[in-house]
């Protein structure tokens, strides 16, 4: 799912997009924009809103490169640009509702034959606030204190929906192949 | 010249007389307003949240291009008498929780327990200007809430606080208690959950969903909207479409009826017991649904 | 939370299709770095201008040259430095112990000419009227008044009447305003509305 870094070009390239060498921005630009289209696409569920990020994600990457410290690595802080971007674009249902307990007793069981394709389906069917908990947690790693800040929801809010996004998953799950 | 004097005196007597009996007579007082005002710079990124939890507040928001927030915050007593109003502002709290990426700003009211109740009134007014695309929350009773010049995700809860929003781009959700709901310049997906609350936009597209009772509704579109989706009862609902050629409708009215600008229109509605309704579909057009129940719709 | 076959999951997620942006995306984002580019070159190519020649002469006069004190360099280099260590233990104080953000307080006072309301008004007289002539009818006729249509507008009456309680309330603890006001009358403005609406659906 990530793209390979080679730290060594990258740097190199990033002093080039500094320097407004437009053959190193589309360099860059094509080095990176599957992984980050399909980030922004899978988030929001639209191609026409996806395009939008993420032609507004690559003009602000090249207009803040210059401010890019190196603290994290390249693809993840254009990651967080385009997510910041495309949560925008969806609605989070109860932003504020205060998680009641921390009790998860029921057992999440994935399906012996679950398959990426079916995945993909169910994850296109949550709703848009399950869904990027989802993918932020699930697919791209984030841990709940991350997905709080991107989201503006405390961290136990994060926690719940990710819960209440699996338990959707499987029944979508199920009702796509039962 | 005595009588020049004379004169003089008693204008001025007229004067002042003519200024302070309109002000009794109209049961109108000199009020004495004290007010504690704290202004803060808060340096923050591009990307964030903001958090406003207010009763008997006036908040006002501003989007801007600068990397940093400013909160101007009055505490507002008012009371004939000013001792009485110092001593009654000291019964409204304010709280600022600065975290990173959140900052969470709220008002409160502490009473003593030998106090009665107030003679005078206590408010707040919040102005914040903060980067355009900060996420903003906003719980408010009892006072008004303005936006202005913002492209985020917004969600306002609102009791008895009109709402106000002014060139908007993005995602609005609203729930909304007896607090009207004006909207000008806004292209945004937005989810409105109200009662008695009359809606105005002047939209340039976006979604729109909205649920009311008791309350008005009217929509209108510079840019065709990209949705309409109603569901009201007891509201008289008014749509400015740009063009009825431009969409599909699936309109539903009980107990009332649905006016069209055109008679060209009338074959597609269809009428039987207490129920009216008009449906007109082509393909890949944006629709204007709306479900309605004992007042007009009416289509221009 | 347990999780049965998380690596099964994992598999999925891992295998999940990726999608490429159309072709012509590029192009749009070129136009707009062009565009900021031509701006940051032309703002760059800004013509410069010359003061007059005899500028310093103005500014040296409002200075007060005529009478300045030399300070030898040697002690002038002693004062600078203990300057500029005063203003950075300062610096640092202020910094430790301020919170994050210049903050200021003030306290103002005004007068303005303004009604202050005491109470909010009560029900006009032809309102009560109106409210006693829905309740003789639903005692005479308690059939007619279940009816979906009138039972949902008794029911917002008493809605109404619970609003306009609390908003009592709120003013006698917080006080009365111009807010409180519009809340008032937009609430009466309903009451009045749903009482119309029940008496003549109760006349028909």
């Amino acid at each position: 799912m990530n793209p390979a870094t080679n730290i060594n070009n990258d740097d190199e390239l990033i002093l080039r997009c500094i320097r407004q060498d437009r053959v190193a921005q589309q360099e860059l630009y094509e080095k990176y924009k599957r992984a980050l289209y399909t980030r922004a696409f899978r988030m929001i569920n639209n191609k026409e809103y996806a395009h939008d990020v993420l032609q507004e994600s690559f003009i602000e990457i090249f207009h803040d490169l210059k401010n890019y410290r190196g603290d994290s690595g390249l693809f993840s802080w254009m990651k967080t640009i385009v997510y910041r971007k495309s949560l925008l674009h969806i609605k989070v249902e109860n932003r504020f509702k205060e998680y009641e307990s921390e009790r998860y007793d029921d057992e999440i069981a994935w399906r012996d034959d679950l398959t990426a394709e079916y995945l993909d389906k169910a994850i296109k069917n949550l709703p848009d606030g399950y869904r990027a908990v989802f993918i932020l947690a699930e697919v791209d790693g984030y841990r709940h204190k991350e997905i709080a800040e991107l989201m503006g929801i405390a961290e136990g809010t994060s926690k719940s929906q990710l819960y209440q996004a699996k338990k959707q998953l499987q029944k979508i799950l199920h009702e796509l192949k039962p | 010249m005595n009588m020049t004097c004379l004169h003089i005196r008693t204008s001025i007597v007229c004067l002042v007389i003519c200024y302070i009996i309109p002000v009794l007579a109209s049961g109108q007082s000199i009020i004495q307003v004290v007010t504690k005002t704290i202004d803060k710079d808060l340096p923050c990124g591009t990307y964030g949240s903001l958090r406003i939890t207010g009763e008997k507040s006036e908040i006002e928001i501003h989007g801007w291009d600068k990397k940093n927030m400013h909160i101007k915050v009055q505490l507002i007593s008012e009371n004939k008498d000013r001792k009485s109003a110092e001593e009654e502002l000291e019964y409204l709290h304010f709280s600022l929780n600065n975290e990173p990426n959140l900052v969470e700003l709220s008002n409160t009211f502490i009473f003593p327990n030998w106090h009665t109740n107030i003679h005078g009134n206590l408010k707040t007014r919040y102005e914040v200007w903060v980067p355009r695309q900060y996420i903003i929350s906003i719980l408010n009773k009892f006072g008004f809430i303005k936006l202005y010049d913002l492209e985020t995700r917004t969600t306002i809860d609102a009791e008895y606080s009109n709402i106000s929003v002014n060139n908007y781009k993005g995602y609005l959700s609203v729930k909304s208690s007896y607090s009207d709901l004006k909207g000008d310049n806004i292209h945004s997906e937005l989810e409105c959950n109200a009662d008695h609350a009359d809606i105005n936009l002047l939209t340039n597209g976006g979604k729109y969903h909205i649920e009311d009772k008791y309350g008005k509704i009217n929509l209108k579109a510079n840019e065709v909207f990209d949705l309409v989706n109603i569901r009201a009862t007891w509201t008289p609902i008014t749509i400015i479409t740009n063009g009825m050629d431009r969409y599909n409708f699936d309109i539903s009215n009980s107990y009332s009826d649905i006016s069209l600008p055109d008679h060209k229109f009338d074959s597609y509605i269809k009428r039987f017991m207490n129920h009216t309704i008009f449906r007109l579909k082509a393909e890949k057009k944006p629709e204007i649904s709306i479900v309605t129940s004992y007042e007009n719709i009416d289509i221009k | 939370m347990k999780e049965v076959n998380r690596d099964i999951l994992q598999k999925a997620i891992d295998q999940l299709p990726e999608f490429d942006p159309e072709p012509w995306l590029w192009h749009k984002i070129e136009v707009f770095l062009d565009f900021d580019q031509k701006i940051s070159q032309a703002s760059q190519a800004l013509p410069e201008f010359e003061p007059e020649e005899n500028q310093w002469n103005k500014i040296d006069l409002k200075l007060g040259v005529g009478n300045r004190k030399i300070i030898p360099l040697k002690r002038l280099a002693t004062y600078s430095l203990a300057a500029a260590a005063s203003l950075l233990i300062i610096f640092i104080t202020i910094k430790h112990f301020s919170p994050a953000g210049k903050e200021h307080i003030t306290i103002s006072y005004s007068t303005e000419i303004k009604t202050l309301i005491n109470n909010l008004p009560s029900a006009a007289k032809t309102e009560l009227d109106s409210e006693n002539f829905i309740k003789l009818c639903c005692s005479r006729n308690p059939d007619r008044c279940e009816s979906p249509e009138i039972s949902s507008l008794k029911y917002e009456l008493e809605n109404l009447n619970h609003q306009y309680s609390l908003l009592n309330s709120v003013a006698e603890q917080y006080g009365n305003d111009e807010n409180i006001l519009k809340a008032y009358t937009k609430i009466e403005t309903a009451r009045s509305r749903v009482i119309r609406e029940l008496v003549s659906k109760l006349k028909s």
